[in-house]
């Protein structure tokens, strides 16, 4: 076989390969431009160890929502830097999950060393349930010192990840279900002054 | 059976069919302001406000009292309790049985008693949207006689955006005993021959108040508002609100801050007020953050729920009952909307291969907006709609 003939097949080979780098469902559901620059930031998570599939996941959800692809290329980029600063919190230990719920946690206003000593205090347990609790307490509107300490107590205890849950549901049911005043009076109305005749 | 039997039996079985965990909520409001009654003096005033509310199940229990202070003595309370029970949802229909009970005391004035009981029954359409009717029968005792009283009331909320808004009218008709008769100014009572002083007349009062009110939260700020008209041929119509916010401070203490103009109660003749005060909350009896022992289930009835893994599936319901199509997405589809199925009275189902985790997900229903599923805290996506994250254990 001719040299020329040789290279042009063994282009035509590695051609396939190139392209299945890159994530078919980006370049199926966003356009050309954006699913390039998305891929971008996914390779540069790949190459700095970061998880890839959070990215993607977004990427989609911002196509599925009806994003602009700058905004979805934003929001790739910045939860890219949030996955980056919850493994500098975790370590390198943390499953693509824990870091997944740890970058929402970061998000959230939560500062890494309550991320820290959640896991020092979790040991050889995943994290991603007390993290994810931690972050919707913090959502839900609980100042964060309060719901950390809350959920470290569960972690000190040992508790399993049902527990967590059930406190969040606990929360959500008292500051939903209980925002109304008993009978429905303004809070501090003063008590009215005795009857009178007409 | 005798229909107190059929019910008897049907708050039992609902009563058994909900495992729920109880909840038991309290405030202590500590305050002082302005208190500008309709007859008599106004002037500053401190007020102590405790209340607690109490659910296991299909029963509430609820307790508030409201004790004032004013100078030169004159004191005021005002305390009441309630209690309701639920059935189970038959369709988009529930009936709630309520009884009501509320007293005052007074600085050397005779107080006043009411005791009323009814039932509701409330339509839920779906979408956190819901409607009810009641009717209240009682009796209340004030400036020494009795009054026979009948409450007939409609209703309707929902969530528009951030906001709870309610809407409610409720006609209140009370039979008034006077003493000493004198022709109605107004001429608008069912009596119709002349009195004659030392008589002994009974006079049908009715009135309706429409109220429209909201409660939403900006931040840490949670608002109370309330706007109303009074409408009837008896008593002068008044504009009735209310607007109240609270911000905590810590973590069982709030700020609060309360104006409105109150109407009179014309069941028992205690005035209406304008008023203004500023005070602090503390949240007793309420341990937000203490664990509970065990985990609350979430019902069959839940308006959304993941059930637990089966052949690497889980089945998903959503409850949605108006709805022609409900379409699913989230992390576990790759964001490709997937359309549920009509599942039982008002539900939408799917099986999906979910792993153990948190999870990004939203619903759209009949092809409009993407929101985050009903029963679930919406988040706001960075990309302008609505998500919810939901932990699937």
């Amino acid at each position: 076989m001719p040299l020329g003939r040789a290279l042009a097949l063994a282009l035509l080979l590695l051609i396939p390969a190139v392209a299945a780098a890159q994530d078919a469902r980006l370049t199926e559901r966003l356009d050309t431009a954006t699913a390039a620059s998305v891929q971008q930031v996914v390779d540069s998570a790949r190459r700095a160890g970061l998880p890839t599939e959070p990215l993607v996941q977004k990427a989609l959800e911002g196509g599925t929502l009806g994003a602009s692809g700058e905004r979805i290329i934003a929001a790739v980029e910045a939860l890219h830097g949030q996955l980056g600063r919850a493994r500098d919190a975790l370590g390198g230990s943390a499953s693509d999950a824990e870091l997944t719920a740890a970058a929402g946690a970061l998000r959230a206003g939560l500062p890494p060393a309550a991320l820290r000593r959640l896991q020092s205090l979790r040991t050889g347990r995943p994290l991603i349930v007390p993290i994810a609790v931690l972050t919707d307490l913090v959502a839900e509107g609980v100042p964060a010192e309060q719901a950390t300490r809350s959920v470290l107590d569960l972690a000190r205890d040992g508790r399993p990840d049902d527990e967590f849950v059930a406190l969040r549901r606990q929360v959500q049911v008292q500051r939903r279900g209980g925002a109304g005043e008993p009978m429905n009076r303004p809070p501090l109305r003063p008590a009215a002054d005795p009857p009178v005749d007409r | 059976m005798t229909r107190r039997r059929g019910l008897i039996l049907c708050l039992a079985f609902s009563a058994a069919a909900t495992p729920a965990a109880a909840q038991l909520a309290g405030t202590l409001d500590v305050g002082a302001g302005t208190y500008r009654p309709d007859r008599a003096i106004p002037g500053g005033i401190a007020s102590i406000v405790p209340s607690l509310r109490y659910r296991s199940g299909p029963l509430e229990l609820s307790a508030i009292g409201v004790y004032s202070d004013a100078p030169a003595g004159r004191w005021n309370f005002q305390g009441g309790t309630a209690a309701s029970v639920r059935t189970p949802r038959l369709g988009i229909l529930q009936l709630e049985a309520m009884g009501q009970a509320e007293w005052t005391s007074h600085y050397r004035v005779r107080g006043t008693t009411m005791f009323s009981g009814g039932v509701r029954a409330y339509l839920t359409p779906g979408s956190g949207a819901r409607a009810w009717v009641g009717r209240y029968h009682g009796q209340a005792s004030s400036l020494g006689s009795r009054r026979p009283l009948q409450r007939n009331e409609f209703g309707a909320s929902a969530r528009v955006g951030a906001v709870h808004l309610e809407f409610s009218v409720a006609n209140t008709t009370v039979d008034r005993s006077l003493m000493f008769g004198s022709t109605d100014p107004r001429g608008d009572t069912l009596s119709s021959n002349p009195v004659q002083t030392g008589q002994r007349q009974v006079e049908r009062v009715a009135l309706t108040d429409a109220v429209l009110s909201g409660r939403w939260r900006i931040r840490s700020l949670d608002f109370d508002a309330s706007f109303g008209r009074r409408f009837s041929r008896f008593t002068p119509e008044t504009t009735i609100w209310g607007l109240s916010a609270s911000r905590s401070i810590g973590p069982s203490l709030a700020l609060v801050a309360a104006a409105g103009r109150a109407g009179s109660d014309p069941v028992t003749s205690v005035p209406g007020a304008r008023y203004f005060a500023l005070g602090l909350r503390l949240k007793v009896g309420s341990q937000v953050m203490a664990p509970l022992p065990a985990r609350a289930a979430a019902t069959a009835t839940a308006p959304f729920r993941i059930g637990p893994a089966v052949a690497a599936r889980r089945e998903i319901v959503i409850q949605a009952a108006d709805a022609r199509a409900v379409e699913l997405a989230g992390d576990f589809t790759d964001w490709k909307p997937v359309a549920l199925q009509p599942w039982g009275d008002d539900g939408w189902r799917a099986l999906l291969p979910i792993s153990p985790g948190l999870h990004r997900l939203a619903i759209r229903i009949d092809g409009g907006t993407w929101r985050a599923p009903p029963g679930t805290r919406p988040i706001t996506s960075e990309f302008g709609g609505e998500v919810a994250e939901v932990v699937v254990e």
